[in-house]
């Protein structure tokens, strides 16, 4: 290991002196060499302003990397448009626009939509998602784009209140080896990867990962004896043509994760999704997809356990009609084939299903003037407890100049009813104590959001979304109509709306100095309707904080020398309370030399110790500190 | 499955650092700068691309090769360091800042920066069939038209090309100049027959230089 180490430092060279001009020099070096050339930037202003009428937030690779997250979940939390609660060591809610459940009335954040390169990974089981199963090598992260409201017309099932979609680099721009390598007070890790060409069109790469993060603390000071680990790999080919580009990867992943006072449990999975696009002329565009994902979670003990297989094909076409009109259409077809292993107390009846959701859909973008354009958008969605549901769409996009733009939307979603709704058993020894409700209906919403994004001044730029949303059908508790009380069932009797603001900018204060502040509320407004039991409060809804924002500045110290820091704020949560929070994280940078970079992160600085959520479903997270390496070739 | 065992990976990283640091303050003198800007590395990009690409005899009839650039003022600065007492297809180079696309006249090459991202298609159709290699500095410039888009990955500054729109510039892409592209849109006609082969867009470097010396 010593020796590794040296050959590191070995392989770092330096060049041993910098030419006084450094044009003479650039001019002088081949086009390889240029490309292999380090460059400086903390800019982030030479991004492209996006123009999708969306609230949409970009969480970029540069983001992610100064950032020091090692985890999804914590890379989620630099878009001020997420919510993102740390419950437990592996186990993170993360929710847009409120509803992010109360794990108590056993209700969980379940109206997101999660991509990960075009993958659908909100389990159809309760239409929440497994953040601890779902993973990528954060390196190879393009970009995380979160949007918020719904996107079920263009992006899919389960878009209520937002869609994250979690983009990895193709092949091509991943080529040659990385290794990096992380210890901490909380955690340790590693990956490695390696790219490279197998002709002058097809690139590929293939990586392995893995963690291991230590178990929270309970409230008394003991450990919560919830730490895990986790090992994956994977791999992704792109073949780029003149007209044909066709992407094949897959990932498979095993992890442990300890439960208090119970046998660990074990996650395992695998996937491998191919994806085919081919452009017919500058009009048309093709693209087919599809993919199987397996995933399972079990208890080497026989407790509970699924087995969940999906298959999914998907279809899109975009065809340019004249100059201005621009259809989008597309079907797809989703089978989720699972099997459950009851418990003596929680049981689905029937165990074992192959759900099937069809979908069919056409957006039409017209654009009314060069500053005006609309879409207009229908999903039409079959699923398989409650039949078809229309999803429109429509939006509105107004560059007021080169530099801002207005947009506008209005669009409906629904959370389709799941396993979890209408087929769940819950027993309190012998008795039946909660069974779904074969009449669930989806959640619906109508949601309404506008929004004004601008670059006034080349360093400063922003984004203001305002929306509201008309919720109905929410999820309750009711009673037995019968006088027995129990069993409870689940109700759609909830309904009301939600308002809230979202806005975020970038200030380039210096060449080198940029601030990001970011802040979202959300209020709501529910109220259960008549003849409900309003068992468990409107809370149960979600225990959402009314406010949550953060402040981020990333400095370029020296040429090779990075400081990030990030402060961040959590409103009050309601039922069951607790108190609003700040917490901090800052990673330090040093380049070392162009092939490798060492850095050092500390995370929840403010605080010894800090919940996220009450006790005794949050746990209590402590102050951290992490050196990594990473070494690039 | 214990992946790690704590120490062992605590103590690889603290080895791993203590090396570096030693190796890196024996051998480095102390402010040597390690990278460069941006700016200087797109104008020597810009620069090495005149060597890789053939423009057509009509487009070479001034007695300077000028490499118009828009919006960008640290590339035009950076790029007029580097151009002094440079030949570029057998002709004295020059840089000129644009304010305006009715400034580009005869130029070889544009360069636009960043700053018209909502302009882009239109800025480029105005250039459209020109013999002139447009570069381009963001996400979906070969979308709005653009020969050459550059793109910062891992602190890297790379490039993607577009042959359609090179060959519809007129232009000839070397393949030594596709090979380093990150990724290559369009059809690649590949010649057998030679240097004087019209349609190919694509030729070996060394029919552009034995082009450029006639």
């Amino acid at each position: 290991m010593v020796a590794a180490a040296l050959a590191v430092a070995a392989r770092c060279g330096w060049a041993a002196s910098q030419p006084a001009n450094p044009s003479e020099e650039l001019g002088g070096m081949s086009l390889e060499e240029l490309a292999n050339v380090q460059v400086t930037s903390v800019s982030k202003s030479v991004e492209p302003l996006r123009t999708a009428p969306a609230a949409i937030y970009v969480i970029t690779h540069d983001d992610i990397a100064r950032s020091g997250a090692t985890s999804i979940p914590e890379a989620l939390r630099l878009a001020p448009n997420l919510e993102v609660t740390q419950m437990s060591a592996s186990d993170y809610v993360v929710s847009a626009r409120g509803f992010g459940g109360s794990p108590g009335a056993q209700n969980f954040s379940d109206k997101l939509l999660v991509l990960i390169d075009g993958r659908s990974v909100y389990s159809p089981l309760y239409s929440g998602v497994y953040l601890d199963a779902q993973d990528v090598m954060l390196e190879d992260v393009d970009r995380i784009e979160v949007i918020s409201g719904p996107g079920a017309t263009l992006w899919g099932a389960n878009a209520m209140n937002g869609v994250i979609n979690i983009i990895t680099r193709p092949a091509e721009l991943t080529d040659g080896t990385l290794v990096s390598a992380a210890a901490g007070t909380k955690e340790r890790n590693a990956a490695a990867r390696y790219g490279g060409k197998l002709d002058d069109d097809t690139a590929y790469r293939f990586y392995g990962m893995g963690f291991h993060r230590d178990a929270l603390e309970l409230p008394t000071g003991a450990s919560a004896s919830d730490a895990w680990s986790k090992g994956q790999a994977g791999f992704r080919i792109d073949r780029t043509g003149a007209d044909d580009t066709t992407t094949v990867q897959g990932d498979i992943y095993r992890a442990t994760e300890n439960q208090l006072q119970q046998a660990d449990d074990m996650i395992d999975g695998a996937n491998l999704l191919a994806r085919w696009q081919h452009r017919f002329s500058a009009q048309s565009d093709v693209q087919v997809q599809a993919y199987y994902d397996l995933t399972e979670r079990y208890s080497p003990t026989g407790q509970g356990a699924f087995i969940l297989r999906t298959y999914d094909v998907e279809i899109q076409q975009s065809i340019a009609l004249g100059s201005a009109h621009k259809l989008v259409w597309g079907a797809g077809e989703r089978v989720n084939d699972y099997d459950i292993t009851n418990t003596a107390t929680l049981l689905f009846v029937p165990p074992a299903r192959a759900l099937t959701l069809g979908n069919l859909f056409a957006q039409d973008t017209v654009a009314l003037s060069r500053s005006l354009s609309a879409s207009v958008g229908i999903k039409l969605e079959d699923d398989p407890y409650s039949g078809w549901s229309a999803l429109p769409d429509a939006r509105l996009s107004w560059k007021l100049n080169d530099t801002s733009q207005i947009w506008a939307v209005g669009s409906r979603a629904i959370r389709s009813p799941t396993p979890f709704d209408v087929d769940v058993v819950e027993k309190l020894g012998p008795m039946v104590f909660l069974t779904g409700n074969s009449e669930f209906r989806p959640e619906k919403v109508w949601a309404y959001e506008v929004g004004y994004r601008a670059q006034p001044v080349p360093v400063l730029s922003f984004s203001v979304s305002a929306f509201y949303n008309v919720y109905d059908d929410l999820r309750t508790i009711e009673p037995d109509s019968s006088t027995t009380f129990i069993p409870l069932h689940w109700g759609n009797l909830m309904a009301g709306d939600t308002y809230g603001l979202e806005l975020w900018g970038n200030y380039q204060v210096t060449d080198w100095w940029r601030l990001s502040p970011g802040y979202s509320t959300v209020h709501k407004r529910l109220h259960f309707e008549p003849g409900a039991s309003g068992l468990l409060g409107l809370a149960q809804a979600g225990d959402d904080p009314a406010g949550h924002g953060s402040l981020t500045s990333s400095m370029d110290l020296a040429r090779n020398v990075t400081f990030d820091a990030s402060l961040r704020y959590v409103s009050a949560l309601p039922d069951p309370a607790l108190p609003g929070y700040y917490n901090m994280s800052a990673r330090l940078g040093w380049r070392a030399c162009s092939s490798l970079e060492l850095s050092v992160t500390g995370s929840n600085l403010l605080n010894a110790r800090h919940l996220e959520f009450p006790a005794p479903y949050g746990e209590e997270i402590s102050r951290s500190g992490m050196v990594q390496a990473q070494w690039n070739f | 499955m214990p992946l790690y065992r704590r120490a062992g990976l605590m103590r690889v990283a603290l080895t791993v650092l203590a090396a570096v640091w030693a190796a890196g303050t024996a051998t480095r003198p102390a402010d040597a700068a390690d990278s460069y800007s941006e700016d200087a590395v797109k104008a020597a990009f810009l620069y090495r691309f005149t060597s890789y690409v053939d423009w057509p005899p009509q487009a070479l009839t001034d007695a300077q090769f000028t490499i118009a650039v828009l919006d960008a003022n640290g590339v035009a600065t950076e790029l007029g360091r580097l151009l002094q007492n440079r030949q570029i297809q057998n002709r004295p180079a020059q840089v000129r800042p644009l304010k305006s696309l009715k400034e580009l006249n005869g130029a070889q090459m544009l360069y636009i920066g960043a700053s018209h991202r909502e302009d882009l298609r239109r800025l480029i159709g105005a250039v459209a069939g020109r013999p002139v290699l447009i570069v381009t500095n963001e996400d979906g410039g070969l979308d709005a038209g653009s020969s050459v888009n550059f793109l910062l990955i891992d602190q890297r500054v790379r490039f993607e090309i577009s042959l359609d729109a090179a060959q519809s510039s007129g232009l000839r892409v070397a393949s030594e100049l596709l090979a380093v592209a990150i990724r290559v849109r369009g059809r690649r006609v590949y010649t057998e027959a030679g240097c004087d082969e019209a349609g190919a867009s694509i030729e070996p470097a060394s029919c552009i230089r034995e082009a450029a010396q006639r």
